[in-house]
């Protein structure tokens, strides 16, 4: 699965502007829902469903990584969106660490398999560290939609 | 309901070179896969050996105690892993990670993945 095949492009927040774990949350699926991936109606339940897995365990993996996620009924694939922060979100990261690069996801309840398949492409991509560092230096949505593609065609080294 | 039950397909406790090693198969019986909070408590608790602890599926290895490695394992209901650990307290490693896995992970599948 590619990146670009659930990454939502218009929904990329390239600068966030926000240090709390909610904050973010809800900042990634306002921006799904001005992009038009999920219904507006349902933004609030999403946000709750999100929060609600992060009691379970922080999606905070460690090296300033995140990855909120849940399932919702009001999708119909997976989808997604990237946030940067350069000051850094408070996540209760495994590792204790401020976290700078976030990819939330929302999966429909009966394809578990996409999103697996989500946090395969995002983890495969994030273990290389120019895929990372160049993620982090981006400062627009463009930016990083290029990056996504390069990542995608396998241009980086 | 957890259709499948836990398959012990192959146990070995053998040393190379002095190197104490021990490897098992299990199977992921949660409805939605190794997802992400089960991947964690694997990582987690790998992290807790000073023993190198590897996973593999088909013909792919990843480092236990790496989220990011795990993270790569697509690993469904129903897929098989083949867990090996090589170093001090190879055999604790796999069987603490057995009875993980054998507890499901503590986790409720029809909540949130």
């Amino acid at each position: 699965m590619k990146l670009t095949d659930f990454v939502v492009a218009d929904a990329i927040l390239p600068n966030l502007s926000v240090d709390t774990k909610e904050g973010a949350i809800r900042a990634m699926v306002a921006g799904l829902k001005d992009s038009g991936s999920i219904p507006a109606e349902e933004e609030e339940g999403i946000v709750a469903a999100v929060l609600k897995r992060e009691e379970l365990g922080s999606t905070g993996i460690g090296n300033g990584v995140a990855v909120p996620h849940t399932k919702h009924p009001s999708v119909d694939r997976l989808v997604a969106t990237i946030a940067l922060s350069k000051e850094g979100v408070d996540f209760a990261s495994l590792d204790g660490e401020t976290v700078h690069i976030l990819f939330l996801l929302v999966s429909p309840p009966d394809r578990p398999g996409d999103h697996l398949r989500g946090l395969e492409s995002i983890s495969r991509h994030l273990r290389n560290q120019n895929f990372c560092n160049f993620l982090t230096q981006a400062t627009t949505s463009k930016q990083i939609l290029d990056l996504l593609n390069e990542a995608d065609s396998d241009e980086l080294e | 309901m957890k259709p499948l039950v836990l398959a012990y397909v192959n146990v070995v406790m053998h040393v190379v070179s002095k190197t104490p090693v021990c490897q098992q198969t299990v199977t992921v019986r949660l409805e939605n896969g190794l997802h992400l909070r089960p991947q964690s408590q694997i990582a987690q608790l790998a992290q807790q050996f000073d023993c190198d602890v590897n996973i593999r599926v088909d013909n792919r290895t990843v480092n236990a105690k790496s989220m990011f490695d795990l993270m790569t394992l697509k690993a469904a209901h129903g897929a098989e892993l083949c867990l090996k650990a090589s170093g001090v307290n190879a055999a604790e490693a796999i069987r603490q990670l057995v009875e993980l896995f054998e507890s499901d992970f503590e986790i409720d599948d029809s909540s949130s993945p």
